[in-house]
């Protein structure tokens, strides 16, 4: 079991990388990997949000929607309690954990319509996981995310560093043909584990 | 089957906005706040409920402020000054400032949650057209067409 779960852990996070495999989450991906400080804030709010909604998804699509056949409304249901959850904690957050709030709470809102957030609940659902792995799952998908990022961000300053990018290729340009390098760089660890 | 969905559908959404009405009720609440705006030398202040961004009330007074995205931080329009009240600027706000406007207190008013008394410049949209020149972002020599339909 312990195997199995550190089986699906490394292969969320390496061979089936939500952002370089899946090419999912690619808004924020893009638009906030300009500096390393924002990439990793982002990354850290993904991880809590993907973690706290499958918590939450997984017992509302077994416990409530199979037992009474209404499989069908899954996507939506996700959808709501995606939001709401999200909605919830960051009222927490904001009442009781400002200085928690300063520093990741600002990117909460951006990423509860994020198909990275949704996608891993329904990976879970799909490729029918247990709770436990589920959650297991849920966490390297987005650790795999926020490596990612994280990497992409770093080359993207060291870049500005250099400075020698043409005019035409600068921001989003520049990222995407990073990230597409990046990829092929991932996809060294194909075969290595698999889903 | 399809009456099951929507009644479960219903259930689930009348369970999470009692939820959330609830946490709003108890955990969102700032009291009333005042709001001073000086806009190029008008001064004109209001009272709000707190709890909301800075950009929903100033709209919701008429006060113009520029904003193409709606409030989700994307466009970096609703720039204004932030003299007091406004906490520390967002890593979302960042992007879109410079060093200089950062020293001046420069804020996105969509990104501001007003939870106390607040004191803010709207800068005059000619002095943003004046520092896109002088920051050559703005060609003045530039033929600009402009049609009227």
């Amino acid at each position: 079991m312990a195997i199995h779960l550190l089986t699906i852990f490394i292969a969320a996070i390496l061979t089936h990388n939500m952002a370089l495999t899946y090419l999912l989450g690619m808004c924020p991906f893009i638009s906030l990997s300009k500096s390393l400080k924002t990439a990793s804030g982002m990354g850290f709010a993904v991880v809590f949000v993907v973690a706290l909604t499958t918590i939450i998804n997984w017992p509302i699509y077994n416990l409530i929607l199979v037992p009474t056949n209404t499989e069908l409304i899954y996507y939506i249901v996700f959808i709501i309690t995606i939001a709401a959850s999200v909605q919830l904690v960051e009222m927490i957050m904001e009442r009781f954990f400002p200085a928690l709030q300063a520093s990741f709470g600002i990117f909460l809102p951006l990423i509860t319509v994020n198909c990275t957030i949704l996608a891993i609940s329904l990976f879970t659902v799909i490729r029918n996981y247990d709770y436990i792995t589920s959650i297991i799952f849920a966490i390297g998908s987005a650790l795999g995310w926020i490596i990612a990022i994280v990497i992409v961000a770093a080359i993207n300053e060291k870049l500005k560093l250099i400075g020698d990018i043409p005019k035409g290729m600068k921001g989003p340009g520049v990222i995407m043909i990073t990230s597409g390098i990046l990829a092929l760089a991932f996809l060294g660890f194909a075969g290595m584990v698999n889903l | 089957m399809s009456f099951m969905a929507v009644l479960i559908m219903n259930i689930i959404l009348l369970v999470i906005t009692v939820i959330l009405a609830i946490a709003d009720r108890l955990l969102v609440n700032y009291g009333t706040c005042t709001i001073t705006v000086d806009e190029e030398g008008r001064k004109e202040s209001f009272q709000v409920e707190g709890g909301d961004n800075l950009l929903t009330y100033l709209t919701d007074k008429g006060i113009e402020i520029n904003s193409s995205c709606g409030g989700k931080g994307s466009c970096g329009y609703c720039k204004c000054v932030v003299k007091s009240g406004g906490g520390m600027i967002l890593p979302t706000e960042e992007l879109f400032m410079n060093r200089q406007e950062k020293e001046e207190g420069m804020r996105l008013a969509c990104q501001v949650k007003v939870k106390e008394d607040m004191e803010i410049h709207i800068p005059d949209f000619l002095t943003v057209i004046r520092q896109m020149i002088l920051g050559k972002k703005f060609d003045p020599n530039k033929r600009w067409l402009v049609k009227i339909k």
